[in-house]
């Protein structure tokens, strides 16, 4: 009983002992060209990103430069409206050229 | 097929040196790659993304191991590559189903049989590409090259960037493992 076990064993492990090579199915060349054809015609498309988490993350980050731009170019108005008014009044209060009302 | 010039056509992108290499190489790679993933189907996509790879990267071909070592290297590394993939993907199916959303997909377990085996060796050789498949992944790759690929141990240590000692130790490793493995399963 042991001894046909252990045949077996020695059989099976044996068992690829002469094996032929498998050989690639036909046409596998013109497959493999039109495979890498795609990717190439892939590769040349005009988006130069093509995963799309970080075709998003581009665009948020696009989004907030912008944000951030905006917010900048209107606080410097805003400082510069400010600057522009108390210096006319610091003119005004060092020549003593506030106008009196009549009334 | 080592020959510098035609390694340089290759690098240039040359279409029928290309053509010249697929020819050449395609059985290797299908019978290597379908040795490991043992599906017939898969195991020319596999080949396919090994020719891509090639395709892709020969530019950065050193010339420092035979073409056929470099190419054994990628097929290796691919079709390992292509079991991960499976497995995670039979992990995240397990997981869905634990939770109700996964759809109730059984992957029908076959038997493998490869179409170099003789006849009369099939059943024995189905036998042991199952076994292989328990075993760690370098005594595998090293028993898979020897004997699908018939390679010499200097030319495994080539491909698997190691050494000759050590591509006997996997060797025997594997062999011991094997016959555990099959003992277990002819006693059952």
């Amino acid at each position: 009983m042991n001894t046909s076990i252990q045949d077996k064993i020695d059989a099976t492990l044996n068992s690829l002992d002469n094996m032929r090579r498998a050989e690639m199915p036909p046409f596998f060349q013109t497959r493999l060209m039109a495979r890498i054809e795609n990717i190439q015609q892939n590769n040349s498309s005009w988006l130069p990103v093509r995963k799309p988490a970080l075709l998003i993350a581009l665009l948020l980050l696009c989004i907030a430069m912008n944000v951030g731009l905006l917010e900048s170019t209107l606080s410097n108005k805003k400082q510069s409206e400010h600057n522009n008014k108390s210096s006319i009044e610091n003119f005004s209060q060092e020549y003593n050229l506030s106008v009196q009302s009549p009334y | 097929m080592n020959d510098p010039s035609f390694i340089q056509l290759l690098k240039q992108g040359n279409g029928n040196a290309f053509t010249q290499l697929v020819e050449a190489y395609q059985h290797m790679v299908f019978n290597t790659v379908l040795s490991i993933v043992q599906q017939y189907e898969e195991a020319e996509d596999v080949s396919q993304e090994v020719f891509v790879q090639v395709y892709q990267s020969i530019k950065d071909f050193r010339g420092d191991a035979k073409l056929s070592t470099w190419m054994y290297r990628i097929a290796v590394t691919k079709a390992l590559d292509w079991e991960r993939k499976k497995k995670s993907k039979k992990r995240v199916n397990v997981l869905k189903n634990l939770i109700g959303i996964g759809t109730k997909e059984e992957e029908a377990v076959t038997d493998f049989h490869h179409p170099g085996i003789e006849l009369s060796n099939k059943e024995n050789a189905a036998v042991l590409f199952k076994a292989l498949q328990q075993l760690p992944e370098n005594q595998r790759l090293a028993f898979v090259l020897i004997k699908s690929e018939g390679l010499s141990y200097a030319e495994v240590s080539d491909i698997l960037k190691t050494s000759v000692k050590s591509i006997e130790g996997l060797m025997h490793r594997a062999k011991e493992n094997l016959r555990n493995s099959l003992q277990n399963y002819y006693s059952e």
